[in-house]
């Protein structure tokens, strides 16, 4: 009796699994530099054609970035748009990070520890994020309008997966990206349960400089 | 050995000057914000030594140098709140030359500065107020002097790539008082120096790990230098001397007078990590007064660490 109530647990709970994912598809990218070299750090998304798709979906509760040895890790962070985002600061020392981003201006004064409250992103695009203390800090959050997003790893490669079927243009962006998302979109149709879909990105770059960092001869500066 | 002894004099110098700069911020309603060691190693050439004026006197070494310095740098939490900070910092710099070896010396410093940046972001400008003080120990004796420097610095960052800054400061030596008098009625200080220098610096990345540097400085003041003793008896005939000693490591006389400088920099650091980094650099010096002038020209190249 015992033994039939638990192979009918078993079944249930693999009938539902199925359930979730029938419908699934997965996206596979590769994002390329015009000089073909692999870029990482790319934020790849897929914006459905059908807004329906969106409803219900809600953004992860929070998302930190943290900074470790007078510097912001990650370097690149993709949220869904009314995500909160928090900046604990793992360094012994006290940073000052602020934003001038038109979609999403803030300033945390100088902190250590965990700031009073996390930075509400609620506006897409692109929030360079600085500290005014250590002026070579530099990183970036990225805002997306899809929750269907993801970053590419070292080899400028990666996977969406348990997208819903359906049309999307499918857009990256990076801190180099030459011009906006919205240029690099494909449009791809996601069939359930089909085969992985290859998307391939070739970007091209701008020169993105940060302050210097390292020792020199000529020493000064604000630090 | 000499340098040696020189060494632990000068560390309990940097100790006792380090414990009456922490002391001394006490009372200041400030809060810790960091600490930053700095360290380098350097080999240099100088081809004019002495910094004679006659040609033939000229004399050129070449030097290992070493510098270890700590400073503490405190983040004012009240009024001007978070945009001042105040670095409090203390050094110790050996020299060793390789052939003068009375020039060999251990310099214990200690360094006070007070930055405060007006706004927010990278490219606010910034404004400096800083005073150093450094006890010079030479293997020569005679050349032993304390040097106090005070100055203002004024640098803003123009794009990710390019920042500059202005600085002038004052620098006043204090030499030994009884060397060796060669004239009557003239003073035998010449390592009592008080001058002014203008500095522009700026700093462009060449690439993301290259940064080429340029500096040109101003000194109006005192200069010294170093001659042979037949030289320095022509050279009083030309030049408002101020005064002159003999001088035991270059064998020769040492005199001051009143003149300036001109001094051009052009270096770059390669960064091998975000503390670490490979500088090298040129340094042109020309100075005197009239037609009676130095040229130095020296080379370097050091690996520096800062954390």
């Amino acid at each position: 009796m015992k033994a039939s109530s638990n192979i009918a647990k078993f079944l249930a709970i693999s009938l539902m699994l199925v359930c979730v994912r029938a419908g699934a598809a997965t996206l596979n990218a590769e994002v390329v530099s015009s000089k073909g070299k692999p870029v990482r750090d790319a934020v790849v998304f897929a914006v459905p054609a059908d807004p329906a798709v969106l409803q219900g979906i809600q953004a992860q509760k929070q998302v930190d970035v943290d900074q470790v040895d007078k510097e912001f890790i990650p370097y690149v962070t993709a949220v869904y748009r009314g995500t909160d985002v928090n900046f604990p600061n793992s360094d012994k020392i006290r940073h000052h990070v602020y934003s001038f981003s038109e979609a999403k201006q803030f300033e945390i004064p100088l902190y250590t520890g965990a700031p009073e409250k996390p930075i509400h992103f609620d506006k897409p695009g692109e929030v360079a994020l600085g500290c005014n203390i250590h002026d070579w800090m530099k990183a970036y959050v990225f805002v997306c309008e899809s929750p269907f997003f993801t970053t590419t790893d070292a080899d400028g490669k990666a996977s969406l997966t348990d997208l819903p079927a359906g049309q999307y243009q499918v857009r990256v962006w990076h801190p180099t990206l030459r011009g906006k998302p919205e240029d690099t979109g494909q449009k791809v149709s996601l069939e359930a349960d089909s085969a992985p879909q290859i998307v391939q990105f070739t970007i091209r770059e701008k020169k993105l400089w940060k302050p210097w960092r390292a020792p020199t001869s000529t020493t000064g500066g604000y630090r | 050995m000499a340098l040696t002894k020189r060494l632990l004099q000068a560390i309990g110098g940097v100790g006792v000057t380090s414990v009456l700069s922490v002391g001394w911020i006490g009372p200041v309603q400030a809060e810790w914000a960091e600490s930053v060691l700095d360290a380098s190693a350097e080999y240099r050439t100088n081809d004019d030594v002495n910094l004679s004026v006659f040609n033939d006197d000229e004399k050129s070494d070449k030097l290992l140098r070493g510098v270890l310095g700590f400073s503490k740098i405190y983040q004012f939490d009240a009024g001007i709140a978070d945009y001042t900070r105040l670095n409090i910092g203390a050094s110790i710099e050996l020299q060793d030359y390789s052939e003068f070896d009375g020039l060999d010396r251990v310099n214990p410093g200690v360094a006070l500065g007070l930055t405060h940046k007006f706004g927010l972001g990278p490219d606010a400008p910034w404004l400096n107020l800083h005073v150093s003080g450094v006890v010079e120990n030479v293997d020569d004796s005679d050349r032993n002097k304390n040097i106090i420097n005070a100055g203002i610095r004024l640098g803003r960052r123009f794009t990710p790539r390019f920042d500059a800054a202005i600085d002038w400061s004052y620098d006043k030596s204090n030499g030994k008082d009884d060397l060796p008098v060669i004239s009557p009625g003239l003073p035998s200080s010449v390592y009592d120096l008080q001058r002014s220098i203008i500095t522009a610096i700026g700093n462009y990345q060449v690439t993301p790990r290259l940064l080429g540097s340029i500096r040109y400085s101003y000194l109006n003041g005192d200069i010294n230098g170093e001659c042979t003793v037949e030289n320095v008896g022509f050279l009083l005939t030309v030049i408002d001397m101020t005064a002159h000693t003999l001088d035991r490591t270059f064998e020769g006389c040492r005199y001051r007078f009143d003149g300036y400088a001109n001094t051009l920099g052009l270096s770059g650091s390669y960064a091998l990590g975000p503390h670490t980094a490979i500088n090298f650099g040129s340094v042109w010096s020309k100075g005197g007064t009239g037609r009676w002038l130095y040229r130095q020209n020296q080379l370097f190249v050091n690996f520096s660490y800062r954390h």
